[in-house]
């Protein structure tokens, strides 16, 4: 459903992610771990394109949400001038591509690939690229800060994504729309026992109430997909039990999460798979016995050691 | 000359010219005509400016900074003075008021402090509110002006408030132009009386009066907003 193609994210001369590959199935619960500063939230942001990868693809349900990224398509190497040249100088068309990747030799930036590669890269892109705003809606995120809406309610907070998407999608019928999605709204919060703070604002709430409407927020579009940002780190202590509470159910009930986490043992109890990123890449991955009960690679092993 | 002299002089000249022949209300009456065209007219400008410099447009951006940080860089007395020989040479008006060319010269000066004035109001609204809109599939249009301006509205009224009561001060400059707002008055009173000191500590109170006033006013303005949300 969702697939991280050879995904690069520099910030200035700071090289985060160096070529991470992945892929999110319908219904799969995949937690990812690694020390502070590997990654992590970049590449969960690099999933919805909260940052805008430097390098590589992603795609959600077969639709490019990226840039064409020409290194992940030989046939548009193979129309650029650099190709043809390296060619000409008598490399096999499997060395010059190899060359072309190594030393990174396309300068599609420059346009100085010649007009058949652009053509190319612009086919592919518009055979297969969704608006980024469309794929959003079913793919909601979940942040460490929560971010509510300062400025509006709890019930607020909880409809104003559906609504204005309503108006986006120009249904006709808005007041019946809006009857809809409020009576939704109060189901969600029903769901999470915080009905009677449907009209209060976020500055009264506590950090668990908080987190946990910012979930329903995300769950009120209807998401295919939730990206959880280390979403019990700001919490105190005696309010962490009921999120994970929350996004056990939801686990549980067979919705798709991609859960950044420092809770091992929640990690370990909901995940179907585990990938641990470190120095910019997927170090490891596997289930949650592989990784916990026979780690291979020497970083995990010395990171499990360390939060175990 | 003794404090009650100056004391006596005060009340008669306040009462003689100012009430009597009228100068009170007429020099009120253009100092707050001049800020008030400049405050809102800076205000529009101001918000315009700050929005060409979000979108992101280089060359507009070079050039709005530039405008911006001469405004800002240089006193407003010497902005008056060029704006008086220049705006009437570029807008080809050559018999053109004093009162529009400072008015002119006002509102692109106030512009200048409003656009900054905006662009930090929006800069302090927290980075998560928008992410958490972008990423639930809103548009940076509908993130911006159902998220971020509501709540940066909050912190740029106050400080509007605070540009108005400075405009307020600098209308004073356009007594240069003889324009005939209230620093104008003293220029006037003096010419008759030829008191200097009782006139200006006259004038001093009809300008702390009216900006005292209006900073309490906005305070009482402040605190409701806070208290709704
Ligand atoms: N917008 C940004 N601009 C510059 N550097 C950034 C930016 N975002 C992240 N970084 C840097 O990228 C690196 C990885 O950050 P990231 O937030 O992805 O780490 P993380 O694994 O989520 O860490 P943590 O566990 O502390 O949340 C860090 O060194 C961070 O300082
Ligand atoms: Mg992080």
């Amino acid at each position: 459903m969702l697939e991280v193609k050879n995904i690069y994210k520099n910030f200035g001369s700071l090289k985060v992610l160096k070529g991470v590959t992945t892929h999110v199935e319908k219904g799969e619960v995949i937690s990812i771990i690694g020390v502070s500063g590997s990654g992590k939230s970049t590449l969960l942001r690099c999933m919805n394109l909260l940052e805008v990868p430097t390098f590589g693809e992603v795609w959600m349900e077969g639709k490019l949400l990226t840039p064409v990224d020409p290194y992940l398509h030989p046939e548009v190497i193979e129309v650029s001038h650099t190709f043809k040249k390296l060619l000409a100088e008598g490399y096999s068309r499997e060395e010059a591509l190899k060359t072309i990747h190594a030393n990174d030799l396309l300068k599609e930036k420059h346009s100085a690939e010649g007009p058949a590669y652009k053509a190319l890269m612009k086919e592919i892109y518009d055979a297969n690229h969704q608006d980024i705003n469309e794929a959003r809606r079913k793919m909601s995120m979940v942040f460490q800060q929560f971010n509510l809406f300062n400025n509006k309610t709890v019930l607020e907070n909880v409809m104003f994504a559906p609504i204005e998407t309503a108006k986006y999608n120009h249904v006709k019928d808005m007041k019946a729309a809006k009857a809809e999605i409020e009576e939704r709204a109060y189901g969600l919060l029903k769901r999470i026992g915080l009905e009677e703070k449907a009209k209060a604002y976020p500055s009264t709430l506590s950090g668990g109430q908080k987190q946990r409407i910012a979930i329903i927020r995300s769950l009120a579009m209807n998401p295919d997909v939730m990206l959880f940002d280390e979403p019990t780190s700001a919490l105190d202590p005696e309010m962490i039990g009921e999120v994970l509470d929350l996004m056990r159910k939801l686990a549980a009930a067979g919705m798709t999460m991609v859960i950044v986490t420092h809770e091992m043992g929640f990690a370990r109890e909901v995940s179907d798979r585990i990938l641990f990123v470190d120095e910019g890449y997927i170090k490891e991955e596997g289930t949650p016995d592989q990784i916990f009960r026979d780690p291979h690679d020497p970083r995990l092993r010395d990171f499990l050691s360390k939060v175990l | 000359m003794t404090i009650t002299e100056i004391l006596r002089s005060m009340w008669n000249i306040f009462v003689t010219y100012y009430i009597g022949q009228g100068l009170l209300l007429s020099g009120l009456g253009y100092t707050l005509a001049l800020s008030a065209i400049a405050v809102v007219a800076g205000a529009v400008l101001g918000a315009l400016l700050a929005i060409i410099k979000r979108s992101g447009f280089k060359p507009a951006i070079w050039v709005i900074s530039a405008f911006v940080e001469i405004l800002r860089g240089t006193p407003a007395l010497l902005q008056l003075y060029i704006a008086y020989f220049l705006i009437p040479m570029m807008l080809g008006v050559p018999g053109m008021s004093p009162f529009t060319c400072v008015a002119i010269a006002l509102s692109l000066n106030s512009a200048a402090y409003v656009s900054e004035i905006i662009r930090s109001g929006i800069e302090a609204v927290d980075k998560g509110q928008t992410e958490a809109a972008r990423s639930l599939g809103l548009t940076s249009r509908t993130t911006m002006m159902k998220i971020v301006l509501p709540q940066a509205i909050k912190n740029i009224l106050p400080a509007l408030g605070n540009e108005f009561i400075m405009i307020i001060k600098e209308t004073s400059l356009a007594s240069t132009f003889f324009v005939g707002e209230m620093m104008t008055t003293y220029l006037t009173v003096r010419g008759l009386t030829f008191n200097a000191l009782p006139t200006l500590l006259d004038i001093g109170i009809v300008y702390f009066v009216l900006t005292f006033s209006l900073s309490k006013l906005m305070g009482v303005f402040e605190r409701r907003m806070k208290a709704s949300a």
